[in-house]
């Protein structure tokens, strides 16, 4: 007979991590006594409790779930069973009886979170919801779309293109996650510096409620009464409820795109032009700035790039006309304002031709360890906080790869996209490297008064250091809140910093 | 087997590129009918992770919808096909047949 699986003990988890991993004895355990009932809720096709399903949806796509999967092994529990709901009818039913039956829950789209939002750590039941898949309604006029959560960000994006649509909602993640699971961690794209991020979009949506209520916040350009309760949806990662349907803007497929290659002395001559552009009220659709470590890999310091190591990637699209104006006051900020030169386009085709595609893949597949953190902070913060961040991080180990890049750009600050990368070595030691590491750019981050999360969510591994940007007043709010609308914490529990202690928290 | 192991270990480690491949016409919209999914199941096998029993080898019978992701796999791997072949070796080694 052979034994059933299990995961790592409690030592071999992240120290990061608030909660260990249940019992061995809870993975081998018989399948659950509610199984039928939950199949009787959405067929018994639709629910899968076979053990390797439950094998494939005890990862998410966090670096930490990736290091077990590649060794395969689990990263923390297996879950009771998966069930995929194909109506919101069902899916109501199924949260008023796991609210009942005291069955926790995590809702499950795409799983291409990396914080651990979707790991089951106490044996949750999953709920798929890629069978609410398809967009409801499209209206030409006021250029809006009503459409199912579950619907994969690729086929969502194409159905729109062929309508003449685009959503602006471009995340490298686009071909495998899920617009809700955008909404529900306030995913950003690769184009959010012209279209805003994910949040910036919705007009309106639909949740069912932990007891299975169903909430619909009425579609509107904008709300004049009240608190912003679709605000209370996005980004709780479903602890509050689960998003079933969005409404978003969308925008007509731009008629010329432009791309725009600049090479800079220094970074801060970079990041000025970004700040000068966004100041300006220029709006590129496309706008990445790299640091040296970051640069070299695309430009192989090849001309301009030999005396301007900095490589900056536009692009400008929209009315030709309009796009054309923005490309030439872009080029005069670079050229005049910032001491930039003007490459030639091979490296913006590249970039287009490669933007949904990973760099992190082959490293991951031959024993590195890569994990990337973003977070936010003004223009005056940012140079100080990229030094003070890599020169922290290669204090740790000289072994440790840093590279950084800017690419969602505000008139009064950016993101900034951080990859850290250790060879391979025995894992305990390179999970306390990037344990530290992610300590000490948080800190740093906090103490300048950054923002520690710009797209990636809460999840599991960022909960300690998401409560300490809240402070006191706010994780009490959060709290409270979580307590008056699932008062079982059944919800995803354990995840946004809601399964950790007060007094842990300085 | 090394070379199989390594395919679905850079399957394993790759984001689900091809996942918009996959029909959204399919009844069951399931990570385990995936790529990636199958890989998952695919190396643990060969680990010793999980059994070379009966809902194993039934899990890996599931690769028709997947066949769609093979012309845009970013690796020009094709995970069904493999797949396929790790199933037929599982059913002639199989010592369980619970």
């Amino acid at each position: 007979m052979h034994e059933e699986p299990h995961g790592p003990n409690a030592a071999s988890l992240p120290a990061w991590s608030p909660t260990p991993p249940s019992s061995l004895a809870a993975a081998r355990q018989a399948p659950p006594v509610w199984l039928t009932d939950v199949e009787r809720i959405v067929g018994a096709s639709f629910v899968l409790s076979q053990l390797p399903d439950r094998w494939v949806y005890s990862r998410d796509r966090s670096p930490y779930a990736l290091f077990q999967a590649r060794n395969a092994r689990i990263p923390a529990t297996l879950p009771s069973a998966i069930a995929c709901p194909g109506s919101v009818t069902e899916l109501a039913a199924l949260l008023e009886f796991t609210r009942a039956n005291g069955i926790p829950v995590i809702p499950f789209g795409g799983g291409s979170g990396v914080l651990g939002g979707a790991l089951p750590i106490g044996n949750e039941l999953i709920v798929d919801l890629k069978r609410l898949n398809r967009i409801i309604a499209l209206d030409a006029v006021d250029a809006t779309v009503v459409v199912q959560a579950g619907m994969n960000g690729g086929q969502f994006e194409a159905e729109l293109n062929a309508s003449g649509y685009t959503c602006g909602h471009l995340p490298q993640s686009l071909h495998m996650s899920t617009v809700g699971g955008w909404a529900a961690c306030r995913g950003a794209g690769q184009n959010s510096t012209r279209y805003g991020k994910i949040e910036d979009m919705v007009l309106g949506l639909e949740v069912v409620m932990p007891d299975g209520r169903l909430l619909r916040i009425r579609p509107s350009s904008c709300h004049g009464g009240g608190p912003d309760l679709a605000g209370l949806f996005l980004g709780a990662e479903g602890t509050l409820g689960i998003i079933t349907e969005l409404t978003l803007r969308i925008w007509q497929l731009p008629e010329a795109r432009h791309g725009l290659v600049a090479a800079f002395p220094n970074l801060q001559a970079g990041l000025d032009a970004l700040r000068f552009m966004m100041q300006r009220e220029l709006r590129p659709a496309v706008a990445r700035l790299y640091d040296e470590v970051e640069s070299l890999h695309r430009t192989q310091a090849q001309a301009p790039f030999d005396t301007h190591p900095i490589l900056a990637i536009f692009e400008f699209s929209g009315i030709n006309e309009l796009a054309m104006l923005e490309r030439k006051l872009a080029i005069d900020i670079i050229d005049h304002r910032c001491g930039g030169l003007i490459a030639g386009s091979d490296l913006y085709d590249e970039w287009l031709a490669n933007r949904f595609g990973s760099l992190s893949t082959t490293w991951q597949a031959r024993d590195h360890y890569v994990d990337t953190m973003e977070i936010v902070a003004g223009w005056s913060a940012l140079p100080g906080l990229y030094d003070d961040i890599r020169h922290a991080v290669r204090a740790l180990s000289p072994d440790f790869y840093f590279g950084a890049h800017w690419s969602h750009v505000y008139p009064e600050g950016a993101c900034q996209y951080m990859t850290v990368r250790l060879p391979p070595r025995p894992e305990d030691e390179a999970l306390h490297l990037l344990r530290s590491a992610w300590n000490q750019a948080q800190d740093i981050c906090l103490a300048a008064g950054g923002s520690i999360a710009h797209h990636h969510g809460i999840g599991l591994f960022r909960g300690t250091c998401f409560r300490r940007e809240l402070g006191a007043t706010g994780r009490r709010l959060l709290k409270d809140l979580k307590s008056l609308v699932d008062p079982g914490n059944l919800l995803v529990p354990g995840k946004l910093g809601l399964g950790i202690e007060d007094e842990t928290t300085p | 087997m090394t070379d199989t192991r390594e395919m679905f270990r850079t399957c394993v480690c790759c984001p689900n590129q091809c996942r918009a491949a996959m029909s959204a016409a399919y009844p069951l919209q399931a990570e385990s009918l995936t790529p990636s999914g199958l890989s998952l199941i695919a190396l643990a096998v060969l680990e010793g992770q999980l059994p070379n029993d009966v809902s194993t080898r039934r899990a890996l019978e599931r690769t028709a919808e997947a066949r769609a992701c093979v012309a845009v796999c970013p690796y020009q791997f094709d995970i069904p096909a493999a797949v396929d072949r790790l199933r037929a070796q599982l059913a002639s080694t199989a010592t369980n047949h619970a």
